[in-house]
């Protein structure tokens, strides 16, 4: 019913916002489109599984074990982007949007290979650990379980440090300005290049946020999760207006209504939510290129 | 002068000669060592030939002037080919890797002519090889008409794509052709009933022509070449075509106006050309060629499913073009290249996708610095 719905759509919409804030703020800032991000979301929930089973053998209590994990994922997983950036970012900047979708892809590419050889039976999905052991509650009707609690809280948590940091940070501000001037910005004094390379790591860590959500709340990774994730992020970030982080985190809870909406609603409507967010996006490109959402300015 | 002209003859015989031994020494390696040391061998001659290229300008003048003669040259050896293959897979390979470059010279229509973004043109080969599959099977349509269907439908969906293209440019158009790809691979699983979904279609007739039906091997005298030489053919004969309607088209008023459009849309619809007309030429055009390779890779195997059209293949065509730089000798070289390079890379079995996945971004890097500014 509706309410469960909700809450479904709640989680995976934190999922979306976490991912789509990162196609935002680097379109905001180098006006390109980098698919190699869906590729970290997933690096993020695998270097997060790898890090749990670590963590097992250490014995340490779920919670705590799930916080350490989150921790781990976000610094390394930042700390990969910022390596891509360096890597095959940076040296196309300049380059056409075309060649730089290209080579985005290819990294993406080499991402999910890299976990596909290298992680042990990587081609098949990989259990990943609920740290509340499935236990769940009920509300009246609804019935939630405790790890989903505990993600929304993590996810609340994400999205308040990230506007702290945009809002009360000198980075922030170095992001605001490069997104709004980049000559202007570098004409004040700001290091361009350290905060691209910064953004890159927040970006990532949330990214890598997300796909730990994911995993959590499914149950499950892939090697190939990040594909869908990342269009789905995209689409958030456009129906927010690309540049617009705040627009990007709304974006991704629209996209995750309409998409447990019509898995929920529509006779066969699970089959086709892919089709209906690659729709959304479509139509939102082709006739609201600046985003559904005219209000936040961040 | 007759001596400078048999000169520039030999040498653009030789060349032909030469790189003809490289390649065909190349398919038929299989080792992985061997193909260490095939490559870099290959890119000392590359860097070589690149030298003496820069320093003597009469090589690189002989060439250009006998380009006619290298193209006949070309198909001869082409021709020739299956008598001197390993064995029927490798020509199998050979096939694909045709159908790969006439899917690469469909997306240089739209993306390197007319400068629109196409991320989705899986979408064009599946309805093709969907359409002629589904008429052979359910209506037993024969296949010579099939392929022109199959090229009309696939134009079809390219007019239905270039609508958005009226309002929307640059990556933003990319990602909307990336969104109609992803769609339409997805409606052909989910629609069961017409398409088959998951279980695909099989049962798909091969083409016959006066008789000699597709799946026989071909006989000539004493020899014998494989049934799938009779594909082979096929696709070498239909590439051909291809690629002389390509370069006429380049230099036909259509591939001038199409430039100009690229160039500056505002001033070519100043001067009364009709942009969306243009615009819905570009998409159908080069959608026809990737329905023509379905139909052609439908009838080929015998049976199709969804899990042989996938999304990245969009992007590896998209990297044909750009590495091919967007002219048809370069896109068809780069086709065959990225067909062959995964089957060659077989032999480092799992790893094969992740090195390609790096090539490919090597490539990128390198080509976007040689590129960038130059406005495409």
């Amino acid at each position: 019913m509706l309410s469960q719905q909700l809450i479904n759509a709640t989680v995976l919409g934190s999922m979306y916002a976490l991912i789509g804030v990162g196609f935002t703020l680097y379109f905001g800032m180098l006006n390109l489109i980098n698919m190699a991000h869906g590729g970290i979301y997933m690096l993020g929930a695998f270097i997060a599984l790898s890090a749990f089973h670590v963590g097992a053998q250490l014995g340490l209590p779920p919670v705590l074990l799930a916080v350490a994990v989150i921790i781990v994922s976000i610094v390394l997983t930042g700390g990969v982007g910022v390596v891509i950036e360096r890597i095959a970012v940076k040296p196309l900047r300049h380059a056409p949007p075309l060649v730089f979708l290209i080579s985005s892809m290819a990294v993406y590419m080499v991402l999910e290979e890299l976990v596909l050889t290298l992680y042990p039976n990587g081609a098949n999905p990989q259990v990943f650990p609920d740290p509340f052991d499935l236990k769940s509650f009920s509300i009246g009707p609804v019935v939630m379980g405790y790890v989903q609690v505990f993600l929304i809280a993590v996810a609340v948590l994400s999205i308040a440090s990230l506007h702290f940091v945009i809002t009360r940070t000198d980075l922030g501000r170095a992001i605001r300005a490069v997104t709004a001037d980049p000559i202007g910005a570098q004409m004040m004094g700001i290091d361009v290049d350290r905060t691209i390379g910064r953004t890159f790591f927040i970006g990532s860590g949330l990214a890598a946020v997300g796909g730990i959500l994911e995993g959590m709340n499914f149950g499950s990774v892939m090697f190939n999760m990040g594909f869908l994730a990342a269009i789905k992020g995209f689409t958030a970030a456009v129906i927010g207006g690309l540049g617009n982080v705040y627009g990007a985190l709304a974006g991704g809870f629209l996209v995750a209504l309409v998409e447990v909406m019509a898995s929920g609603y529509l006779p066969g409507g699970a089959a086709y939510k892919n089709v209906i967010t690659f729709s959304l996006l479509i139509l939102c490109l082709v006739f609201r290129p600046t985003g559904l959402l005219r209000s936040a300015i961040h | 002068m007759p001596g400078s002209r048999l000169r520039s003859v030999l040498l653009a015989c030789a060349t032909l000669a030469a790189g003809f031994a490289v390649v065909i020494v190349g398919l038929r390696i299989t080792d992985a060592m061997a193909i260490i040391a095939y490559a870099g061998g290959l890119v000392l001659f590359g860097a070589a030939s690149w030298f003496v290229g820069r320093r003597q300008q009469a090589f690189t003048d002989a060439l250009a002037q006998e380009r006619q003669l290298l193209a006949i040259g070309t198909v001869c050896c082409a021709a020739v080919y299956p008598f001197l293959a390993n064995d029927a897979y490798q020509l199998h390979v050979m096939a694909m890797a045709g159908i790969f470059a006439l899917m690469g010279l469909g997306l240089n229509v739209t993306v390197g002519f007319a400068g629109l973004a196409e991320f989705g043109y899986i979408a064009y080969y599946a309805i093709g090889a969907y359409t002629s599959a589904l008429i052979n099977v359910r209506f037993g349509v024969n296949f010579w008409l099939c392929m022109p269907v199959a090229a009309f439908a696939a134009a079809s969906l390219g007019t239905l794509v270039a609508l958005p293209a009226l309002r929307v440019k640059g990556h933003y158009l990319g990602l909307v052709t990336l969104g109609f790809g992803f769609i339409v691979i997805q409606l052909i699983t989910n629609l069961e009933k017409v398409t088959g979904g998951t279980q695909g279609v099989f049962g798909i007739q091969p083409p016959a022509l006066f008789g000699h039906s597709f799946q026989q091997p071909i006989r000539i005298g004493e020899v014998v070449l494989p049934y799938q030489a009779n594909f082979y053919y096929l696709v070498l004969a239909m590439l051909i075509l291809a690629a002389w309607v390509c370069v006429n088209l380049q230099r036909s008023r259509w591939g001038r106006v199409w430039a100009a459009m690229q160039a500056d849309e505002v001033a070519t619809s100043a001067v009364g050309l009709n942009l969306t007309k243009l615009k819905f030429l570009a998409f159908a055009t080069g959608a026809s060629f990737g329905g023509i390779a379905g139909s052609l890779y439908a009838h080929m195997v015998g049976y199709i499913d969804p899990s042989g059209f996938r999304i990245i293949e969009s992007i590896f065509l998209l990297a044909v073009v750009a590495v091919g730089n967007w002219r048809v000798p370069g896109v068809i070289a780069a086709a065959v290249i990225f067909t062959i390079m995964p089957e060659k890379l077989r032999a480092f079995a799992d790893w094969r996708l992740l090195i390609f996945g790096i090539l490919l971004l090597v490539v990128m890097l390198a080509r976007g610095r040689s590129i960038a500014g130059s406005g495409r």
